[in-house]
């Protein structure tokens, strides 16, 4: 194993390291008993992932804490999607993945559901999932159609209409 | 949440939002209403504002939506309430005197009590003083004369501040048990040995005890009650003042509603409140009813303020 | 609390619901409560808040018979999209995911949902009766909890769940270290401050759960469906053979796990605030730590789908314990439900069960029957469900991360809430990718709470003497069961090596 994916595979850790940390600082602006809580469930994290740290290693107490907790000594399997190891996608795939949420949740913030559901639903599937325009916009009309149905008729109840429409968040 | 159902109507809305000269008095109320709640779903404020929006919907035309805006012991929603637009569309349940409270242990609050445009009130819960019904204790004075810390099981932030006051009005060597999250857990606790006592409101109470589980030994009001007709008074006790401690159930619009649409929100709130089914819900679930004015409840809250005000240290004591 | 009246009423709920069309809204609900059950991050609170304004047309049976058919059928829905799409509808249904998902995986989709199906109507029925035979001792079981064992409960729930994540204990313990912190986010509601806001007042009443809910599975599991392409199972024969039948079979032969789930679900799901989540991962766990072949749970034992479900729909009878006791409420949505009761007019406590009695048996009534069918309803389309499975998984990318966040949204009406969805989502995907097991950090979020509040109050308690923890029996045997399940990681390494020493040996 190359040095740098042995950094590589402790980045989550160092950073998880750093989140509690700085939690158990900003604990402290709190009085005693209201801080006494979480800077304790802090301080365990932060001895759980120095552990979890170690576990990484290729020395005697690695393999100990390995066999420990992961019921054998060998080394880590390599992390992936739900346990089917290996299985790493291109992080600008990943990237994509959110970069469509994201666009989706903007749109929503600033059009509504009512509106921001047809557009995505028929852009996604016309432009990612390489649908025709008409079963991309029927999925998209579709989807709409049900929730209008559900929430506006059937329980009165009214969606987010979006910030140009004056609505509050 | 939005005020009208509808695209069409919606796109209506938005180009009339934009035109700001637009004359809204005559046409009040524009739409639905929306009425601010400082709790989640369930709880006593948000029982006593869906209550109140059904009645106003008797007499309106448009739906009074009830939004939960839970948080902060009430602030969350007086802030939300407070910065929202007055324009009659808006209007909102106030935690009293769960929003006094920051005030006066000075934390950083982004609304000012005197500016909001206060409604009326549809009760007044004041406390009563419980102990389990084995308790040694049967009198304010027997707590007074037993040497020892006193114990007490308190829910919510005016609850606990109550708690303290009393506390310091007899001059009683408290611990007051915080953390439960509803009067009655805070009653249960007393049922089963975590403290000694608790001061909840008189009706919660009263509806608690159908069990016969506690005794009252003090109801924190100037005059008898119904619900305990038997129990000494705090005027009898001698400690007067902790009756104008109590739970307001207020409501308010935020600061500069317009005169006009004003006049006619508080006519319709005022129907409202003495409304028959508000009454018929009264008598079924003896909840606290004292419909107030805008005036009386202006009052109550400063004597309220005065009192928290005096008490500011024992207040900020954590 | 008369036999007799309980029959009395018992006959008043069975012919407000044949004759006054009590029957119509107990469709109705059960329908709802599917629906609402099925679709990620709307659950019972949720779909009774919704429906507060709806009932006040209706007299107060019609009411309860509409609040019962939603709250009997929402667990089962909850176990579809947790089975086929591993995301959880409900907080209770995530120890599902444990073998249900592994299940659809593997093309056993129809059979997983059957198993599901019976034994969630069966565990209903359990759980009504269970609550029935200890109506009459309610009070007491109340009374033997407080503080110090609430305390020891969430942290027994914890451990559960930590332990049950095979082979990742130590990342389960550090997720759900991290899932507390998150926890303690917001008011402090025992010393009456606010923590972690960081200046955003959105953080005041903390980070909701119901929305990290949502991104935690629903959102995660998209991008991980958009990564991965395809469909969700490609194993197609095997979807196609997989028998519904199978799988409620496997519940009627597995009669133990069922009963030891709906016991376990009636009584804990009794425990305020606790209850019904802890249940439904005790009564996974038990049956891992307690099988022949621990081995095979996680990756598609049947057993992880029963023990939980029965668990999860006794548990709606056991939130009723304390609410009949009390007025306090056992479950989220029974928090919304006691006010529903209090604007129809009824006050919540034993004064229901002297003066309504009628009201508490329709409930009951209802909530026994949407659990069964609920899961009726179901079956008749489990093979079309299934078939989700198959569909090419861009038709589901959409469509499952549109309805999610309107989730989001409806419980509050916030849109703030659906940011926070997103953000947990990012998360969520980052738990999988780094291999971090994402249920004790769910577990955690929702025990937080109430793990803080009741060590503090068991403190102020007992003045500071932290022994209160082992001086009481039931916490302290609650301790012993907590130092059990840590030591099961050990014993069975030791239970190895020994093993392997006799192998090596001769």
């Amino acid at each position: 194993m190359t040095e740098r994916r042995k950094f590589a595979d402790a980045v989550p850790s160092l950073v998880l390291l750093v989140v509690a940390v700085f939690y158990c600082v900003a604990s402290f602006q709190y009085s005693p008993s209201a801080r006494a809580m979480p800077l304790g469930v802090a301080t365990l994290a932060l001895v759980l992932v120095l552990v979890d740290l170690i576990s990484l290693g290729e020395g005697r107490i690695s393999r100990i804490i390995r066999r420990i907790f992961q019921g054998s000594g060998a080394p880590a399997p390599v992390p992936g999607l739900d346990g089917q190891a290996g299985q790493r996608f291109p992080p600008a795939r990943e990237l994509a993945a959110f970069g469509w949420i994201i666009a989706f949740l903007l749109l929503a913030i600033a059009l509504g559901f009512y509106i921001a559901i047809p557009i995505y639903v028929t852009a996604y599937l016309r432009f990612y999932g390489g649908k025709s325009v008409l079963v991309a916009a029927a999925t998209g009309l579709g989807l709409v159609a049900a929730l209008y149905g559900m929430f506006e008729l059937l329980l009165g109840y009214e969606v987010f209409e979006g910030l140009v429409f004056g609505d509050i968040m | 949440m939005a005020r009208l159902p509808g695209i069409a109507t919606l796109v209506a809305a938005g180009a009339l939002a934009l035109m700001p000269g637009a004359s809204l008095a005559q046409s009040w109320p524009d739409g639905d209403i929306d009425l601010i709640i400082p709790s989640g779903p369930g709880g006593g404020f948000d029982v006593y504002g869906r209550v109140l929006a059904r009645a106003m919907e008797e007499t309106l035309d448009v739906n009074v939506l009830p939004q939960n805006v839970s948080g902060g012991g009430g602030m969350r929603g007086a802030t939300v309430a407070y910065q929202a637009e007055p324009d009659g569309q808006t209007f909102a349940v106030f935690n009293v005197p769960g929003i006094i409270e920051p005030v006066i242990t000075g934390e950083d609050v982004s609304y000012d009590i005197g500016q909001i445009d206060w409604l009326g009130a549809m009760a007044f819960n004041q406390y009563i003083v419980m102990v389990a019904a084995d308790s040694p204790y049967n009198t304010i004075d027997d707590l007074r004369a037993a040497g020892e810390t006193i114990s007490f099981t308190a829910y919510g932030s005016s609850g606990i501040a109550a708690n303290r006051i009393l506390c310091a009005e007899l001059e009683l060597d408290c611990q007051i048990i915080t953390g439960y999250p509803s009067n009655n857990e805070a009653l249960l606790g007393v049922v089963r040995g975590d403290a000694a006592a608790s001061v909840p409101p008189i009706s919660t109470a009263a509806a608690f005890n159908t069990g016969g589980d506690l005794k009252a030994i003090m109801v924190m009001t100037s005059g008898p009650t119904a619900l305990f007709p038997d129990t000494p008074t705090a005027s009898d006790a001698g400690y007067p003042a902790v009756a104008s401690l109590g739970l307001i159930r207020a409501f308010g619009l935020p600061p500069g509603v317009p005169a006009e649409t004003r006049a006619a929100f508080q006519q319709v709130f005022d129907t409202a409140l003495a409304a028959e089914s508000v009454t018929a819900w009264v008598a079924e679930t003896g909840n606290a009813y004292d419909p107030m004015s805008g005036e009386e409840l202006s009052a109550l809250i400063a004597s309220q303020t005065e009192l928290l005000t005096r008490y500011r240290d024992v207040l900020a004591a954590e | 609390m008369a036999d007799i009246a309980v029959i009395d009423a018992l006959q008043i709920s069975l012919s407000a619901l044949v004759g006054s069309g009590g029957a119509f809204y107990l469709l109705l609900g059960t329908i709802v409560g599917l629906v609402f059950g099925i679709i990620p991050g709307l659950g019972g609170p949720t779909a009774l808040a919704l429906l507060i304004p709806l009932t006040f047309g209706l007299d107060t049976t019609a009411a309860m018979f509409l609040a019962g058919g939603i709250m009997g059928a929402i667990p089962f829905g909850g176990s579809v999209t947790a089975i086929l799409l591993n995301t959880p509808g409900t907080a209770p249904n995530a120890a599902t995911v444990f073998d249900g998902y592994p299940m659809t995986l593997q093309g056993r989709a129809g059979e997983a949902l059957g198993a599901a199906a019976a034994a969630s109507s069966l565990g209903g029925i359990f759980g009504i009766l269970i609550l029935f035979a200890t109506l009459p001792l309610a009070r007491e079981i109340i009374l033997l909890f407080s503080p110090p064992e609430f305390f020891m409960l969430a942290v027994l729930g914890l451990c559960a769940i930590a332990v049950s994540s095979d082979g990742k204990m130590l990342k389960g313990l550090i997720a759900a270290c991290f899932g507390l912190m998150i926890a303690f986010v917001g008011y402090d509601n025992v010393g009456g401050g606010v923590r972690f806001d960081f200046g955003f007042d959105y953080l005041w009443d903390g980070i909701p759960l119901i929305p990290s809910l949502i991104g935690l599975f629903a959102i995660a599991q998209i991008v991980s469906l958009f990564l991965a392409g395809g469909s969700i199972t490609d194993n197609p024969s095997a979807v196609r053979v997989s028998r519904v039948g199978d799988g409620v079979l496997a519940v009627f032969r597995n009669w133990g796990t069922l009963l030891r789930g709906s016991a376990i679900g009636a009584l804990v799901g009794a425990v305020p605030g606790v209850g019904g989540t802890v249940a439904a991962f005790l009564s996974y766990s038990v049956t891992v730590q307690t099988s022949k072949e621990p081995e095979t749970f996680g990756k598609g034992n049947v057993l992880g789908v029963i023990a939980p479900e029965a668990s999860n729909n006794a548990r709606e009878g056991g939130s009723l314990i304390p609410t009949l006791a009390f007025g306090i409420p056992g479950s989220a949505e029974m928090a919304v439900f006691l006010g529903l009761l209090v604007l129809h007019g009824l006050q919540p406590g034993p004064s229901l069960l002297l003066n309504h009695m009628d009201v508490i048996t329709s409930l009951m009534l209802s909530i026994a029957i949407a659990s069964v069918l609920a899961s009726v309803l179901c079956l008749m389309v489990a093979r079309k469900l299934a078939l989700i499975t198959l569909i090419d998984v861009n038709f589901l990318v959409p469509i499952i991360l549109a309805v999610s966040l309107v989730g989001a949204y409806a419980l509050k009406s916030s849109m703030y809430d659906v940011i926070v969805a997103v953000v947990f989502g990012a998360v969520g995907y980052l738990m999988i990718r780094f291999d971090y097991p994402r249920l004790p950090l769910v577990i955690a979020l929702f025990l937080g709470e109430i793990l803080e509040v009741s060590y503090r109050q068991s403190m102020m308690i007992a003045r500071g003497d932290w022994t209160v923890f082992f001086t009481r029996p039931l916490s302290l045997g609650l301790f012993v069961l907590i130092v059990l399940s840590l030591s099961v990681p050990f014993i069975r390494y030791l239970l190895r090596r020994r093993a392997a020493k006799r192998a090596v040996a001769p």
